[in-house]
């Protein structure tokens, strides 16, 4: 079972509810873990402090000549969609940061010169807080392609018998990569014109992936009533509202679970967390 | 692949990025790998040839795109207002002389100004 | 003509406002949204939209079942998981597809050919402080670099025709293509952080990102009080990698509900000052390589200030 934590655009309390909700989730049962797949800007560790068991480089294929004969044909040049190989006389010259990994310029070199080697782009890590297992993925800066370090993440997550993954915001690629293999998605959003506009965004990816979606209105009293009417209009259930509160922002801030400081949010979250287990009952 | 994809390497060339024209007194274009056309300029301008850019509006790796587009047709000298930097790595390592040209100068006045040297280059 | 990016690592930091009340500032200038994944500048700059025109970025996979023998090679080649069998064959997710080939490539029928991609609209809108050029991203698109590219283009071309000397863009969050392409060339960075822990991490990434390009570049703290310790840590992190602090602006929780009425918190005392003074050290810390036509909101003390700045 994945629970995917989305929202249209950052700062809407993703990570706040994703850890929460994670962090609460563990508490009732076995084999939950955290995954944070927002690897352009992975802040779930600074909630929890792991304790790593596995850390690993994550790199993805890149085509070289290393060596090889090169009749400079330039057929790999014309072949590749990217851009991400130059043919020269009797070499070619390959532009990581372009290079999809498709493997089209290998098949395309009539003499069988080109092979991969392994690209490191960022950094995968697994562990565990109390019993809760713990995984994320952070990009290296300046790495333009996150898609391959987020199908690594949640595969990595996917392990775990009941994964919350904490998806990239927006709806590009990077956001699919996180979201498409998951149960339910569950968007986090305000109530403000911005989060109207962010979530008809996420509920058009959601729709466009066949896939289930659910809300939690941050900040729920700051702003209007419109995104409650696009939900309803939308029949997306909303799980929880989670009023603005200096006290939850504080613990945020401080890189503090705010269910273990705010009474409050905890039972709104152990609201959330016993209507997710009372839903995937069945499936598991 | 478009038919100049195809086309045998021809030695000598100077290449000039436009944005439309087919003679050298169009103006040189802004940008190379957005470019959408490029004068391939034979023969110290006696042969002037239009080669269009699939590359132009590609999503992404246009300039090293198109530097591989040049290196197919046997260009030694290229002329825009602007390159990318992965673009004009790609050139040099192709054999290819990238030179920045005021955008919006007419191609002959652009060409009458290369230094002797790139023009041997070219011939 | 001159061009500033307002970038944080963080989304959510309030960088859509902020550059919200720095279009009402300048007075005159040509807006970019290049925040294309989440597009809300325009929610903020009133006007009349022109025609949405398509962005066609890359190409899709399309498979003729006619001519498909159900080989099942593409499949094999596929290393995206685009191609799915149907019932009576195969074809390409187009959401999956990257358009590399390798279908086409091994297809013995050749069964494949290729569309353009269709990945978005972009457009523009006359606002009473000038040209605002937008565009939306569809879902699982992964071309904002070229449509940010783009849009910047659009709005350099605009901005000449118009002798607009001030190009003010609304870069993406993050530190990924879309952030390369918002800043590649512009004459400062503003950096838009908030005092969290989230925030902090994520902005000395962004500063990484921005030393590699080597742009000029200021801070503004935002919702500075909001947590007293961190706004220490982001001062430190400025000067670690040196990089001058713009200006703190407090937090103010009636701004979300103002934002409805498009409004970016010049309308509220102390807030406004805090901008103001912000907007102020953009021109002078982005200093020499940036001159700013500062048009205050308020006249007074700060008129005569602001016409040195424009005239420098």
């Amino acid at each position: 079972m994945r629970l995917a934590v989305a929202s249209g655009k950052g700062g809407t309390g993703k990570t706040l509810v994703a850890t929460n909700l994670a962090w609460s989730l563990a508490a009732r049962r076995a084999g939950v873990a955290y995954v944070d797949a927002d690897v352009e800007a992975p802040n779930g560790h600074l909630f929890f402090q792991p304790d790593f068991t596995w850390i690993e480089r994550h790199g993805v294929p890149v085509p070289t000549l290393d060596g090889a004969h090169c009749a400079g044909c330039g057929e790999c040049a014309s072949a590749c969609q990217f851009g991400a190989i130059v043919s020269g006389p009797d070499a070619v010259t390959v532009y990581p940061d372009l290079c999809h990994a498709c493997g089209v310029c290998l098949r395309a070199c009539p003499e069988a010169s080109l092979r991969e080697v392994v690209r490191e782009t960022g950094t995968l890590r697994r562990g565990h807080v109390g019993r809760m297992g713990f995984v994320d993925g952070t990009l290296d800066p300046g790495e333009a392609r996150s898609a391959p370090l987020i199908q690594a993440t949640v595969a990595l997550g996917g392990e775990a018998n009941l994964a919350v993954l904490d998806a990239p915001p927006g709806t590009s690629c990077a956001a699919v990569a996180a979201v498409e293999d998951a149960d339910l998605v569950i968007l986090v959003c305000e109530p403000t014109p911005f989060g109207l506009h962010d979530l008809e965004l996420s509920l058009q990816m959601c729709a466009t992936l066949g896939l289930e979606a659910a809300a939690v209105i941050n900040r729920s009293d700051l702003g209007d009533s419109q995104v409650r009417s696009l939900l309803a209009r939308e029949r997306v259930p909303v799980l929880a509202e989670v009023p603005f509160d200096p006290e939850i922002a504080a613990a945020c801030a401080s890189g503090m679970l705010a269910s273990a400081q705010v009474p409050g949010f905890a039972s709104t979250v152990e609201a959330v967390a016993d209507q997710l287990l009372a839903r995937c009952g069945g499936r598991q | 692949m478009s038919d100049m994809d195809k086309q045998s390497p021809v030695r000598g060339c100077v290449a000039v990025a436009v944005v439309e024209g087919s003679d050298l007194s169009a103006a040189v274009g802004a940008h190379f790998g957005r470019s959408p056309r490029f004068l391939l300029v034979r023969d110290s301008g006696a042969n002037v040839q239009a080669l269009d850019n699939s590359h132009a509006e590609a999503a992404q790796g246009a300039g090293t795109a198109t530097a591989s587009l040049l290196i197919r047709n046997g260009v030694t000298v290229v002329l825009a207002g602007q390159f990318g930097p992965k673009a004009e790595d790609a050139l040099r390592a192709g054999g290819i002389l990238p030179v920045v040209v005021r955008p919006g100068t007419r191609a002959d006045e652009a060409l009458a100004q290369l230094q002797p040297e790139m023009l041997r280059a070219a011939d | 003509m001159r061009q500033i990016a307002i970038v944080s690592g963080k989304g959510g930091t309030g960088k859509t406002s902020l550059t919200g009340a720095f279009v009402r500032l300048a007075g005159r200038c040509v807006a970019v949204d290049a925040d294309v994944d989440a597009a809300n500048l325009a929610l903020l700059l009133p006007g009349q939209d022109d025609e949405w025109r398509p962005f066609e970025a890359g190409r899709r996979a399309v498979i003729d079942p006619g001519r498909c023998s159900v080989c099942g090679a593409c499949l094999d080649a596929c290393r995206f998981g685009a191609i799915r069998t149907v019932e009576l064959g195969v074809e390409s997710d187009p959401i999956r597809c990257e358009g590399c080939g390798a279908c086409a490539q091994v297809c013995g029928e050749e069964a494949v050919s290729f569309r353009p991609n269709r990945a978005g609209l972009w457009t523009t809108r006359a606002t009473p402080w000038g040209t605002l050029v937008h565009a939306t991203l569809g879902v699982a698109q992964d071309s904002s670099g070229k449509l940010v590219a783009l849009l910047r283009r659009e709005a350099r071309r605009l901005a000449a025709r118009d002798g607009v000397d001030l190009v003010l863009i609304d870069g993406p969050p993050g530190i990924g293509c879309p952030v390369h392409a918002a800043i590649t060339g512009v004459d400062g960075v503003v950096v838009v952080t908030e005092p969290t822990e989230a925030g902090i991490h994520d902005l000395a990434r962004v500063l990484t990102v921005i030393g590699h390009f080597g742009l000029p570049s200021g801070i503004v703290l935002n919702k500075a009080d909001l947590n007293a310790p961190g706004a220490h840590v982001v001062e430190t992190v400025a000067s670690v990698h040196q990089v001058p602090l713009l200006g703190s602006i407090p937090f103010e929780s009636r701004l979300p509900g103002l934002l409805g009425r498009q409004e970016t918190g010049l309308e509220i005392d102390g807030v406004r000052e805090a901008i103001l003074a912000c907007w102020r050290a953009v021109g002078e810390v982005l200093g020499d390589s940036t001159h700013l036509a500062l048009e205050p909101v308020a006249a007074g003390a700060d008129h005569r200030r602001s016409r040195a700045a424009g005239l420098s």
